[in-house]
């Protein structure tokens, strides 16, 4: 028996092969790491995506995703290339985003409506200050990260962010 | 039947859920080197979640990245530590599921109504070169053999620490009862394989076929 979580309760067959399932079992487990396991970037990265963790910030609310039915479209065999449309709301602040993937890294294009101090848009790498037209409007073209979310600084001192998108 | 990661324990350590709840606290406090442990702990399992979606690297990596991304900004909503596993299953699921119809890859014939079957094969071939030992290069290889809900499902299960099944459950989308019987059934069939292909031992080197079944 391998210390699996689940030991099955079927595991032995009437010609009593469980225990030689149980060996393959092991077996694969034993070369996992070796043939296929996490590379160590991957490892370091899982790490560092703790730098990213925002004590003070408002996690705003997702109300409306394009994508929302991913899992339906993936069983339909259908792909898309269209924009992804994502809205958020916060206690204070709404955000609208637009996220239309390029050939280097994607644009990014949105709303943001409320009491907004300052706004900056955070990639894995750092953060970006974006500027709003007068009537809460912004385009950023070839962002060259693979995920963003957008950081909002309210006149109240509060911070909201977005979830982390990709395109 | 299990219903969290209870009975996942380091093997001389001591419960597992006991540490995981301190963990979880302690990176939820900000302490980097228990996310540091959480990563550890788990890292095994979300990245073999991709591979069983046929994600070439760059795509679980990328997949794997945001899962912690993910984790980080809802660790203060994370309020049942137990059931973390199953938490990172779905959500990695759910990340690959987005690459798989972002990129463009899918098949478009919508012939299938398995997400299996509108994977792309264009995901990297078995590679048994890494491995030294023939029984283990011929067991590797046979694994290419199986069908792909098997190749799935070992893929995940084959992940160190042994995943809770619940995280296995939310990771493929299968009823937490159907593993187990899933898991032998598939393992039967790896073992046929191996022992009705005795030639395949000295196949080290040569991908296995894809896509054969």
């Amino acid at each position: 028996m391998t210390h699996d979580a689940a030991p099955p309760t079927d595991a032995a067959g009437p010609d009593g092969d469980g225990a030689d399932l149980e060996a393959l079992m092991g077996r694969l487990r034993g070369f996992a790491d070796h043939v296929d396991g996490p590379p160590p970037l991957v490892t370091d990265l899982a790490r560092a995506a703790f730098e990213t963790r925002d004590f003070d910030a408002e996690l705003a609310v997702l109300t409306a995703d394009s994508d929302v039915d991913t899992l339906a479209l993936v069983r339909s065999g259908e792909t898309t290339t269209a924009p992804r449309m994502v809205s958020f709301e916060a206690h204070s602040v709404t955000v609208e985003l637009q996220l239309d993937r390029q050939e280097i890294g994607m644009a990014v294009a949105g709303l943001v409506l409320g009491p907004v101090e300052s706004v900056e848009l955070e990639t894995a790498d750092g953060r970006t200050p974006v500027i709003l037209d007068g009537r809460g409007w912004f385009r950023l073209d070839a962002v060259a990260a693979q995920h963003v979310r957008l950081r909002v600084r309210t006149g109240a001192g509060t911070v909201v962010t977005t979830e982390w998108l990709r395109t | 039947m299990q219903t969290d990661d209870s009975d996942v324990r380091a093997p001389d350590g001591p419960p597992a859920e006991l540490d995981l709840r301190a963990l979880v606290e302690a990176a939820r406090a900000g302490d980097q080197g228990a996310w540091n442990a959480l990563v550890d702990r788990y890292n095994r399992l979300v990245w073999s979640v991709a591979r069983s979606f046929r994600l070439p690297t760059a795509d679980a990596a990328d997949a794997v990245q945001m899962t912690w991304l993910r984790l980080v900004e809802n660790l203060d909503r994370i309020t049942e530590p137990e059931r973390l596993a199953s938490w990172l299953g779905t959500t990695v699921r759910r990340e690959c599921l987005q690459h798989l119809r972002r990129s463009g890859r899918a098949r478009t014939d919508g012939a299938g109504t398995d997400i299996l079957d509108n994977v792309p094969d264009d995901a990297p071939p078995i590679e048994t070169a890494l491995l030294d030992d023939e029984r283990d290069q011929a067991l590797w290889q046979a694994m290419g053999m199986l069908g792909d809900k098997c190749q799935q499902l070992l893929r995940v299960l084959m992940a160190s620490p042994p995943p809770p099944y619940s995280a296995v459950a939310a990771a493929l989308e299968m009823p937490m009862g159907s593993i187990g019987p899933a898991r032998q059934r598939c393992l039967a069939q790896l073992k046929k394989i191996i022992t009705s292909e005795p030639g395949s031992a000295t196949g080290g080197g040569i991908p296995a076929p894809r896509g054969s079944r």
